[in-house]
């Protein structure tokens, strides 16, 4: 970099690096969980409550499904841990020169199914919400709702739909987790605007959260839907069997 | 960024406080009423009086600054952001700081294995718990796994520019899962050779010879 010589090395260093963090809390501030405490103690209710069914039914087959198939359980964790990982894994934006993190959990409802999905992300939601300061225990309900119920199902939904259409393999994972994305983060902006707007002008706030975000967002939801077909093909190539009732 | 996440695990393991050694439920309660109450009451006075409190215990603990500082950072950003666009008060993110503080002393007290054996005895159905317990095994190793893959993808260019990056990427992402698979069916032959039918059986770590036989918590 020539033209900026002037600069002394160290002034140059703490500038970018002083300019990266500022970009990269911008997405952050909306692409994590909502955070401990963020919601306000009836809409914790109401969340929790919506997710009260989903849980149960998850709990229910997931009972089931163990006491026929003892598999189930060591594969229920082992995607948990690997849905835990990828969110945590970044991933480069190249608008703005920021990471963000994929939210995994559409591919893991294609690969798994949703009622599983819900269990998966109850846990990893659950440790990080405890041991890494992401998200929280009151606002857990919401999360789940948004990341857990929400995304798997449609994604699940568009991409059957789209089977039936016709479409080939990659594109049907594309669009899917892509779109899932979009809701995902789109639910949260939701929920996030019915608590923090104090009366009568949630759709001004919806519309605040909407307008701001989502030009950094539906990049990053590009990115994310390359990346399910990354792994889709990936795993198409070298152990297929896992998503035979994809294909 | 990989390394980054192992930090923030770090706390997790060395862990030797005034509250290590407590019952984990009780701990466990205290921190749900602290939030809840943290949620109800409206003064900032009382939000103040926690952070501070959260503050003096994680001093006398003599918690590394860096670890708190890197649990705080999200919150204290976010409420930042919200503040500067106008769409939230103080208020707000004095509750965002005081409930993030007192999940991170629960987390800085106890060990995973005593909060899972808590979750256990307050009620938690035993799928959840048995199976969270084989995923918080399973994250280190995924950790190790990730940098390792990452690092043979960069030494051979894998991440040399964006699109490049991108596909490295999706390759990292599948041979994680391809290989979390087989080690799923490789733990399920090692716990089933060591005669498991039901349900995992498992201890609390840290709390002496009172409870340190495996105990069923049915």
């Amino acid at each position: 970099m020539c033209y900026n010589v002037f600069l002394p090395m160290k002034t140059k260093v703490i500038l970018i690096l002083a300019g990266l963090s500022v970009i990269s809390f911008v997405p952050a501030a909306y692409a994590m969980h909502i955070a401990e405490g963020m919601l306000k103690l009836s809409w914790c209710g109401v969340w929790w409550a919506v997710c009260l069914p989903f849980l149960a039914v998850g709990l229910y087959r997931a009972k089931k499904m163990k006491s026929s198939n003892p598999f189930y359980t060591v594969l229920l964790s082992v995607m948990a841990a690997a849905v835990f990982v990828f969110s945590m894994l970044p991933i480069p934006v190249p608008i703005t020169g920021t990471t963000s993190h994929p939210t995994a959990t559409p591919l893991s409802g294609m690969i798994l199914g949703v009622w599983s999905t819900v269990i998966v992300s109850l846990l990893s939601l659950f440790i990080q919400a405890v041991f890494l300061g992401h998200g929280g225990l009151s606002t857990l309900g919401a999360n789940l709702f948004s990341m857990g119920v929400v995304g798997p199902s449609i994604a699940v939904f568009i991409f059957y739909a789209l089977k039936k259409a016709g479409v080939f393999l990659g594109l049907r994972v594309f669009i899917s987790s892509f779109l899932a994305n979009i809701l995902i983060y789109t639910m949260t902006a939701f929920q996030l605007s019915l608590s923090l707007s104090d009366s009568g002008n949630i759709e001004s706030t919806f519309a605040k959260f909407v307008v701001l975000f989502m030009p950094i967002q539906l990049p990053i939801a590009a990115i994310e839907g390359f990346l399910a077909v990354g792994i889709i093909k990936y795993i198409q190539a070298h152990k297929p069997q896992i998503i035979n009732h994809l294909i | 960024m990989i390394h980054l996440s192992h930090d923030l695990f770090e706390p997790v393991v060395l862990r030797q406080n005034s509250l290590s050694r407590q019952e984990p439920y009780i701990k466990v309660i205290a921190c749900v009423i602290c939030l809840l109450m943290n949620l109800l009451i409206p003064h900032d006075l009382f939000q103040t009086v926690l952070i501070l409190a959260c503050l003096f215990i994680c001093l006398s603990w003599r918690v590394k600054v860096r670890y708190v500082i890197a649990r705080l950072s999200l919150p204290l950003f976010i409420g930042a952001f919200l503040l500067l666009l106008g769409m939230a008060r103080l208020h707000l993110v004095l509750v965002m700081l005081a409930g993030v503080f007192c999940l991170s002393l629960l987390s800085f007290s106890t060990p995973v294995e005593d909060l899972l054996f808590s979750l256990r005895r307050l009620g938690c159905p035993h799928v959840i718990v048995e199976v969270m317990f084989l995923m918080y095994k399973y994250i280190f190793i995924f950790f190790e796994e990730a940098d390792s893959i990452y690092h043979a993808q960069a030494a051979r260019l894998g991440y040399a520019d964006f699109k490049t990056s991108l596909s490295s990427f999706g390759v990292l992402a599948g041979m994680l899962l391809v290989s979390s698979f087989e080690r799923a069916s490789a733990c399920y032959e090692a716990i089933l050779s060591r005669g498991y039918s039901e349900r995992l059986l498992y201890s609390s770590s840290s709390l002496g010879a009172k409870s340190a036989k495996p105990q069923e918590g049915n």
